[in-house]
């Protein structure tokens, strides 16, 4: 992370800019994409009852018989002008099918940084203050073991046990119109589980690892040489050091909650914009997946834009050169 | 069932004669008789309960909901049937012993001695969900909308036999087709026929004449369905709602029932038997039926262009290990021909081919196909068990020195990119209420799915003539020698037709599982209810 405070809005320009090229590269790659993929939208929804006269007639409804590049630049023209079309599929706007997942997908995200991320860090720190004792080895051990099983596998055991056997949680993440946080939360907490489970693991080695790299310090010898407490050397003088890094690593956390969780999605059958956009990929709505992809890789820009100005913010050196 | 109450059995069953002594329609007549008696009773296990009003019943549908639509013209997928079947009703249904029963229509006759022309008698004072009432006008508007070279109706190529739609008075309604159709009611039978008011084109706020309101539609998400309490049949609407999910997953949809959450999960794996057996909540719901799932052989291409290596080929298949090992016995051996022993024009006198690898080896000889190697693409989700048919059959072919390489492709795409593009290739279909709704689009000669390529003009000429049958002893005839050609000469590797497979809680009462499955308006929720 280079720049200090005063630094800060000319980077967040620069990180704009450098994010508006990566969705356009990002959008158009997912076009060529979907273009090459075999089918298209047309013989995707008509099936195996496709005849060429339907298809024929469901291509120029849906403006398929136009060329791509065609196509493309009046996607991108409607974009500009904030429309994100209406799906292939379903043919209702696609703003409104993905902000529906989207917030879904969110507040699962949100739960399970809840569940995890506190807990992780501080389990991290803990162990890295232990390090070589059987806490730490044991911690170690099991983090490991976590990270080896897939995460599928992991869904399936909770529901195994704490839905079929137990029948303390709903087995299936259901989002009904009208429900309450309470119910949200209950009908989510085995997925939201699942990902705090198979994200702990990691944060906590990375707390670990970099808590270690800043107890190995100079600036450390001198606080231990002063006399000052342990405790108070980690939390006061190490974390704001290794602040940066564990902000990054807990925006990837959170980029991961949000983009990569298509198969807890579909073990729980929670109904969030990672199986929209398989789905949108199935039945090559083309510009429902478009439209999910510029939404998840908008989120992933953003999340570590916010990272490295929340780093640049925490570190004291770089907060006081002003 | 849509006969209510004591009072309407009789309706029922007079009409019902009327039908026999014109000798139309058998399939209704010999069965309906013992449905309109037993069908109060039979989903109870025979036990007059009394089905108990309320409760919300939630259901999930297998297919994904990427197209979700409720306009009738375009329903298409077993989610969009399912809650389809909640708002709407067609004229005539299907039930479970694939007789044709009246709903919206009460009555309904050829006009004409041919089966060229029928007309159809409404029930008087049904009500759509806006309170207007139900008339010839609409059902008019509804059926034009599948008519002529420009709709883009799913129902087009059913209904490319109907000439004109009149409405003769409110509630009497007339279809001219351009040739006979015997068995026309039962084409009205389809999902997408329903009914919607007259010019009511915006889906995303339907409006029926059926058990449920539409109470929350998000295309892709949950669904949410009230009572009707002005249903024309409403002494059999007992549950107060219905809330309905698409799980493409197979796991997710047994576990919902496993764990209490679902009441009711389409199709279940025959793996999932066991646990639903053990279960103390859920149950399986199975029914014979006559799904199609097996291994298409190109007729029109090397190699499948000889009938010699058709006859070996098809020799090769062990029925029984199939469906025992594959299928743990949830299937019904099939004559490699589409027509199950769920049909009623079942031609059960044809003799079952074996399994014989001495006779296969000379066909293979006569074909000059001694050490054949031939590939079979199948793909996750097209036809349950078949890539599973296909490993069996690469042992079982192996004795003739046939070696079947067993490739596996992507799902998504495959009708389009996969599908008859090789020369053996996996099929997927569901049963059809009459085997002419399924050989019109796979074995018609100008058909544009002709499954496996086999195109016989002695077909067609059986197709016409059954069609325009309504002697029902030679109609069976004409359908005996149907099979038997298909049999003898076409390229369907199908060695069973598997059963179809639910899961449903235990306290689920009144659902009848049905052969066509997924077509069906089996989970309308009509004559459900939730025992405490």
């Amino acid at each position: 992370m280079a720049g200090d405070l005063n630094a800060l809005p000319m980077m967040l320009v620069r990180r704009l800019g450098s994010g508006a090229l990566t969705l356009l590269f990002v959008a158009s790659a997912i076009f060529l994409a979907t273009e090459l993929l075999p089918g298209d939208a047309a013989t995707a929804i008509l099936g195996q009852d496709a005849t060429a006269e339907g298809l024929a007639a469901l291509r120029e409804r849906l403006g398929l018989d136009r060329a791509p590049h065609v196509r493309y630049f009046e996607w991108l023209w409607h974009l500009l002008s904030g429309d994100l079309g209406i799906s292939y599929g379903t043919k209702s706007p696609v703003a409104a099918l993905v902000a529906d997942r989207l917030w879904n997908t969110l507040r699962l995200a949100a739960f399970a940084a809840t569940l995890s991320l506190p807990a992780a860090f501080l389990l991290g720190v803990s162990s890295a203050m232990r390090a070589g004792t059987a806490f730490d080895r044991g911690l170690s051990a099991i983090a490991l073991t976590i990270i080896s099983v897939p995460e599928f596998f992991v869904g399936l055991g909770l529901v195994f046990v704490f839905a079929v056997h137990a029948g303390m949680f709903p087995a299936l993440a259901i989002v009904r119109p009208g429900q309450d946080a309470a119910a949200f939360l209950r009908a989510t907490f085995l997925p939201a589980l699942t990902l705090a489970l198979a994200i702990a693991p990691h944060v906590i080695r990375m707390t670990r690892s970099n808590v270690m790299r800043g107890l190995a310090g100079p600036f450390v010898e001198m606080a231990v040489l002063k006399g000052i407490p342990r405790r108070t050397i980690v939390w006061r003088h190490v974390l704001p050091n290794v602040v940066g890094p564990l902000i990054n690593v807990a925006a990837l956390v959170l980029a991961y909650f949000i983009a990569g969780v298509v198969v807890v999605e579909t073990v729980f059958a929670f109904p969030g914009i990672g199986r929209l956009m398989v789905d949108a990929v199935a039945t090559k709505d083309a510009p429902l997946v478009q439209a999910c992809a510029l939404v998840l890789s908008s989120i992933y820009v953003g999340v570590n834009t916010l990272a490295d100005i929340a780093a640049t913010i925490a570190n004291p050196r770089l907060r006081n050169s002003r | 069932m849509t006969i209510n109450g004591a009072g309407s059995d009789s309706v029922g069953q007079a009409r019902v004669r009327r039908h026999s002594r014109r000798s139309t329609l058998r399939y209704a007549a010999g069965l309906a008789v013992g449905t309109a008696a037993t069908a109060l009773l039979a989903p109870f296990g025979g036990l007059a309960q009394t089905p108990r009003k309320g409760g919300v019943a939630r259901i999930a549908t297998e297919i994904t909901d990427a197209t979700a639509t409720l306009d009738p013209s375009l329903i298409f997928t077993n989610t969009d049937i399912a809650r389809g079947f909640q708002i709407y009703n067609g004229l005539v249904r299907i039930d479970e012993k694939l007789a044709v029963q009246p709903s919206l229509a009460e009555t309904w006759e050829p006009a004409k001695p041919d089966g060229t022309e029928w007309v159809f008698k409404l029930r008087g004072g049904v009500e759509f969900h806006d309170g207007k009432p139900l008339t010839a006008a609409d059902v008019v508007w509804n059926m034009q909308r599948h008519l002529g070279a420009k709709s883009e109706s799913r129902a087009r190529n059913l209904m490319a036999a109907v000439k004109e739609v009149h409405a003769d008075d409110p509630l009497t309604i007339r279809f001219v087709l351009s040739t006979p159709q015997v068995e026309f009611p039962a084409i009205l039978s389809f999902p997408q026929l329903v009914i919607a008011p007259q010019g009511h084109q915006n889906f995303l706020k339907p409006i029926g004449t059926g058990p449920f309101r539409m109470k929350e539609f998000t295309p892709g998400g949950a669904s949410a369905f009230v009572r009707n309490a002005n249903y024309w049949n409403a002494g059999q609407v007992h549950l107060d709602g219905i809330e309905l999910v698409a799980l493409p997953d197979p796991t997710a949809r047994l576990n919902g029932v496993l764990s209490g959450d679902l009441h009711f999960a389409m199709t279940a794996d025959v793996t999932a038997v066991p646990l639903l057996d053990k279960s103390r909540i859920a149950e399986k719901l199975y029914v014979r039926a006559g799904q199609c799932a097996c291994i298409a052989l190109q007729c029109d291409r090397e190699p499948g262009n000889n009938l010699d290596l058709r006859m070996a080929l098809r020799l090769l298949q062990d029925r029984q290990r199939v469906l025992d090992g594959v299928y743990k016995g949830f299937a019904q051996v099939a004559n490699d021909h589409p027509v199950s022993p769920t049909d009623p024009m079942y031609a059960a006198d044809l003799p079952i081919r074996p399994y014989d690898v001495d006779r296969a080896k000379f066909h293979l000889k006569r074909a000059g196909a001694d050490g054949i190697a031939i590939d079979i693409y199948v793909a996750p989700g097209i036809g349950p068990g078949v890539i599973d048919q296909a490993l069996l059959y690469q042992q079982t072919a192996a004795p003739a020195g046939v070696k079947v390489n067993v490739k596996q492709v992507a799902g998504e795409g495959y009708w389009n990119t996969t599908f008859r593009k090789h020369p053996f290739t996996a099929w997927h279909l569901n049963m059809r209420a009459r085997p002419d709704h399924m050989w019109s689009v796979t074995l018609q000669t100008d058909s544009v799915i002709n499954t496996t390529s086999f195109r016989d003009p002695r077909i067609d000429d059986l197709l016409r003539a059954a069609r325009a049958e309504f002697d029902e002893r030679k109609r069976r005839q004409h359908w005996h020698d149907l099979q038997k050609i298909v049999h003898d000469d076409a390229g369907y590797l199908q060695p069973v037709f598997p059963d179809y497979i639910h899961a449903k809680a235990r306290s689920l009462q009144g659902v009848r599982a049905h052969p066509t499955a997924g077509l069906s308006d089996f989970l309308s929720g009509e004559g459900w209810w939730l025992a405490t």
